[in-house]
């Protein structure tokens, strides 16, 4: 697989002018036209044996470019970040309690088939397609986040939640690329409700 | 340590610091090129290592850079030469940076390509290939087995199924078996696992597999790098209405095969992340590689900025002590920071100015002799009674002492640079000296010496002048030194001293025999005149006669001598000059054809310090003159006048309307036996003038515009604290008769 020298020549600018444009640019946050997202569709909290449950339908439709690398054996973190919030009058609000879920999204050469792993749990499943998994992974249900003991009784508490593509567990050279790309800048919005009981 | 040392070695550490990170990442790039997962590790590191890297070098250098700009647009010493170097250094780094840095790209991506190989790729597809081959016959197995437990199964009643089940896994070999009703109800299951409280759920596509053609399989993922195969069969309902079944079988890929599955597996998906992070692995390596690059070059920067301020820093140092020696500050002293050629420069730099300034104090000093010396003869030529005037080969006046200018009247220290045929214009005594000294110039050259008569207000000046060349100049003309001293006293004290030794002699070689050849003639005609007759007795009456009357005659001019020479002690006391006139005007009034004296008398005019005997005698001989040479015309007049001269002298004019002197012994008039009279003895001007000089006065004399004569006597005069009239107030000409 040795190019000639003219085709070295090519190959080698087609790479450096990337590199030369990252530099140029560097600093300065350019926006692509993300093709990929994650939303929070619903979430809502409930109170079962004095513990909050969290059940939410997430959305996640993954950009080309994060396609392109699942496909190529690279494994995808997604972290789902839970946040309960206590809300105060003429103060910022006092963040009570924060839960991370990591799960891992892998594509099986072998089996063909898509690998979703909660990291917290250490459970896995296998999906024949990608909508199976991502469907799956959109699902929670009766996730416990906080003993109600833990809650002021008489203030008034918030929850939110979002997900995000962790970059910070990609292969090195993709997170250079990863930085600047906004095919690896997913995430969804905070999505926030009250705790009602 | 002071701030700017501080300044210093923290600029040096940082830059040690930045070349040292660059050098470290250039290492760390070197030891992880062949090794993507650590080149990923480190990645970050080498990034910020060399972000910092060229953080700081672009700090040091846009300062560096700053402070140049600043300095080449005020036009600072030094600047251009530093800029100058500035670029050769950095052209000179640029371009092997360049090369270095383009073989090192095509180096690592040539590097990172050599990683794959298409056979490679080709043969992990294959294996993958032959292991999913391998695994559908352990696949297909798997299934067979599920097909023949559920047709053990089939009519057995739900209660018992239990049992059976467990029995129907050991057979099979399977982890797991599981009975679902519709909706995936779990009617029996059976597991080898006694920790596992629910069997595995059917998978979403296996309903779909199954209403296809009743059977399903498919391999699967396990925890641990395992595979198992999920195998699933579904029986036909007993009844129309009635549930249908499903039986699941959960079967491990174990032993030999799911290793070798797994490892292949493993290859595969590495080889292909490896082939997917070619780029991105290659980009970071270029961009790596260019930060690295940058730094250097940025390290190579700043290094020619350092190098070019401290090559260039001796030099400005040179500058400014150069700007200052022509200044004129010679105590300049350039710190010698280094041992090589600069610092030689520089040394050979202090010795020059040293020496400068040892010539400079020397020249000084020279300067000051002279000054010195040129003041002593300034001095010399101020006390010096002899005029002396340096002329230059222009004819201007190069110096001139104050003698000369009292002399000629001219104050000529003014106009020293000025040639001195200018102020001829102005003075005439200086016009009748230039054209003197052309008329000898032209005659004699510049060495010659004569005697200069010049005319004055006062009457003749003579002058004893000499000239000598002075030697020549750069253009080849030579400049002439003229001494000269004003012999005017001397020539008429030596006059006067003549003619009183005349009078003398007179006095006592014709005084003497006169009254023998008197007494002689009158006794002859005492015995002869009554013997004779009376023709011989009137000859001898008339002769002896004649011979007493001329006897007479000579005696008074004999006495006149003998007054004229005669120079007894003044015995001076404050005298009224005014009221001195009115007494001698007195003794001449109006008979025998003479006019009255008419007087015109300042009351102003001040006492004198006269012997009042001599000044009577002086007005004697003025107003007896004046007569004179009326010689009892008509409408003759003699005006006796008295006022205060500009020089604040008293001044005595005597005038007459007669018919004047003769304008050629004007000069001479009171000189002894200058007369234009018919009579008298032709010594009364020159006593008066005699008598005058006494006093310390002058006397001039000058023919009147109206016709007639004036006589002028200027005397001292006398103040009321008893002193004559200081020698401030009175003219040049004064000061320099009392001077002389």
């Amino acid at each position: 697989m040795h190019a000639t020298h003219n085709g070295c020549f090519h190959q080698t600018a087609r790479r450096i002018a990337p590199a030369w444009a990252l530099l140029v640019l560097l600093g300065a946050s350019v926006a692509w036209a993300a093709d990929g997202s994650f939303q929070v569709r619903s979430a809502a909290a409930r109170l079962t044996d004095n513990v909050y449950f969290v059940d939410a339908r997430i959305d996640y439709e993954l950009s080309d470019k994060a396609l392109e690398a699942l496909d190529n054996g690279v494994v995808l973190t997604i972290q789902m970040q839970i946040e309960v919030i206590r809300k105060r009058a003429f103060l910022p609000d006092a963040l009570i309690a924060e839960l991370q879920q990591d799960s891992t999204l892998s594509y099986e050469p072998l089996t063909q088939r898509y690998v979703v792993r909660n990291i917290n749990s250490g459970l896995q499943a296998s999906y024949a397609t990608l909508f199976s998994a991502l469907s799956s992974l959109g699902r929670v249900n009766g996730l416990p986040v906080i003993d109600a003991a833990l809650l002021d009784a008489e203030a008034t508490h918030r929850m939110r939640m979002r997900v995000v593509l962790d970059q910070d567990t990609l292969p090195g050279p993709l997170r250079l690329i990863a930085f600047w790309s906004s095919g690896f800048r997913l995430a969804s919005d905070w999505y926030g409700w009250t705790i009602r009981d | 340590m002071d701030y700017k040392g501080l300044k210093k070695l923290a600029g040096r550490s940082l830059v040690v610091a930045a070349v040292l990170l660059g050098a470290s990442a250039l290492v760390l790039l070197g030891l992880t090129s062949q090794d993507s997962e650590q080149f990923g590790r480190t990645h970050d590191l080498l990034l910020l290592i060399n972000g910092i890297g060229a953080v700081v070098l672009l700090l040091l250098i846009s300062s560096n850079l700053y402070r140049l700009v600043r300095d080449f647009r005020a036009g600072k010493a030094g600047a251009r030469l530093k800029t100058r170097m500035l670029l050769a250094f950095v052209t000179l780094a640029v371009a092997p940076l360049v090369i270095v840095w383009y073989f090192a790209v095509q180096f690592l991506n040539q590097g990172i390509d050599s990683w794959f190989d298409v056979r490679v790729e080709q043969g992990l597809g294959d294996a993958l290939e032959l292991s999913r081959s391998a695994l559908d016959v352990r696949m297909r197995e798997d299934l067979e087995k599920t097909r023949l437990a559920a047709v053990q199964i089939d009519g057995i009643r739900p209660m018992q199924l239990v049992s059976v089940l467990g029995d129907l896994r050991r057979e099979a070999g399977a982890m797991e078996i599981t009975v679902f009703g519709d909706g995936s109800r779990i009617i029996a299951t059976s597991t080898s696992d006694p920790a596992a409280l629910f069997p595995s759920p059917p998978p979403d596509d296996m309903s779909i597999g199954l209403r296809r053609s009743g059977r399903y399989v498919s391999l699967e993922p396990a925890l641990a790098g395992r595979y198992q195969v999920r195998a699933a069969v579904s029986l036909r309902p007993r009844a129309p209405g009635a549930e249908t079944l499903v039986v699941q079988g959960l079967y491990p890929v174990g032993g030999r095969i799911g290793i070798l599955a797994d490892s292949v597996e493993q290859s595969y998906r590495r080889y292909r992340e490896l082939a997917f992070l070619r780029e991105p692995l290659q980009s970071s390596f270029t961009i790596t590689l260019t930060l690295v690059v940058l730094c250097c070059f940025l390290a190579a920067l700043y290094g020619g900025v350092f190098f070019t301020r401290r090559l260039v820093a001796p030099l400005q140092s040179l500058v400014a002590g150069t700007q200052a020696v022509a200044r004129g500050d010679l105590d300049t002293r350039l710190p010698i920071a280094t041992h090589d050629e600069v610092g030689f420069l520089i040394d050979s730099f202090n010795e020059m100015i040293l020496r400068l300034k040892n010539a400079r104090e020397a020249a000084r000093w020279s300067q000051q002799q002279v000054e010195e010396e040129r003041a002593q003869l300034a001095a010399i030529l101020a006390r010096l009674t002899t005029g002396v005037i340096a002329l230059e080969s222009d004819r201007s006046i190069r110096i001139a002492n104050e003698a000369a200018g009292l002399i000629l009247d001219a104050d000529l220290a003014r106009s020293e640079g000025h040639p001195l045929e200018e102020l001829a214009e102005q003075r005439p005594l200086v016009a009748q000296f230039v054209a003197a000294l052309r008329v000898r110039g032209e005659k004699k050259g510049h060495e010659w010496r004569d005697e200069l008569e010049l005319r004055t207000d006062t009457g003749r000046r003579t002058l004893v002048c000499a000239s000598t060349a002075l030697p020549v100049d750069e253009t080849g003309a030579a400049g002439e030194v003229i001494v000269f001293d004003d012999v005017t006293n001397l020539v008429r004290a030596q006059r006067d001293a003549a003619w009183g030794e005349v009078a003398r002699r007179l006095a006592h070689e014709i005084k003497n025999p006169l009254t023998p050849i008197q007494l002689s003639a009158e006794r002859i005609r005492r015995r002869f005149l009554k013997k004779l007759d009376a023709v011989d007795a009137e000859v001898l009456d008339r002769a002896t006669h004649t011979i007493v009357q001329q006897v007479e005659a000579m005696r008074d001019m004999v006495n006149a001598f003998s007054e004229y020479a005669r120079a007894p002690a003044l015995s001076l006391a404050v005298v009224d000059l005014n009221q001195l006139v009115r007494e001698v005007s007195y003794l001449y009034p109006a008979r025998d054809g003479h006019p009255a004296i008419e007087l015109e008398l300042d009351q102003g005019a001040g006492e004198v310090a006269a012997d009042v005997v001599r000044m009577r005698q002086v007005l004697h001989n003025l107003i007896r003159n004046a007569l004179d040479a009326l010689d009892s015309r008509e409408g003759g007049r003699v005006t006796v006048s008295t006022s205060i001269s500009a020089a604040g002298d008293v001044e005595l004019v005597v005038s007459d309307n007669g018919p004047g002197l003769d304008p050629d012994t004007l000069d001479k008039i009171f000189e002894p036996y200058v007369t234009t009279k018919s009579k008298g003895t032709g010594l009364g001007l020159a006593i008066v003038k005699k008598l005058v000089e006494e006093h310390r006065g002058s006397v001039v004399a000058e023919n009147t515009e109206g016709g007639g004569a004036a006589v002028h006597v200027r005397l001292p005069r006398h103040q009321i604290d008893g002193t004559e009239t200081d020698n401030n107030s009175r003219t040049k000409d004064e000061r320099w008769r009392e001077h002389a």
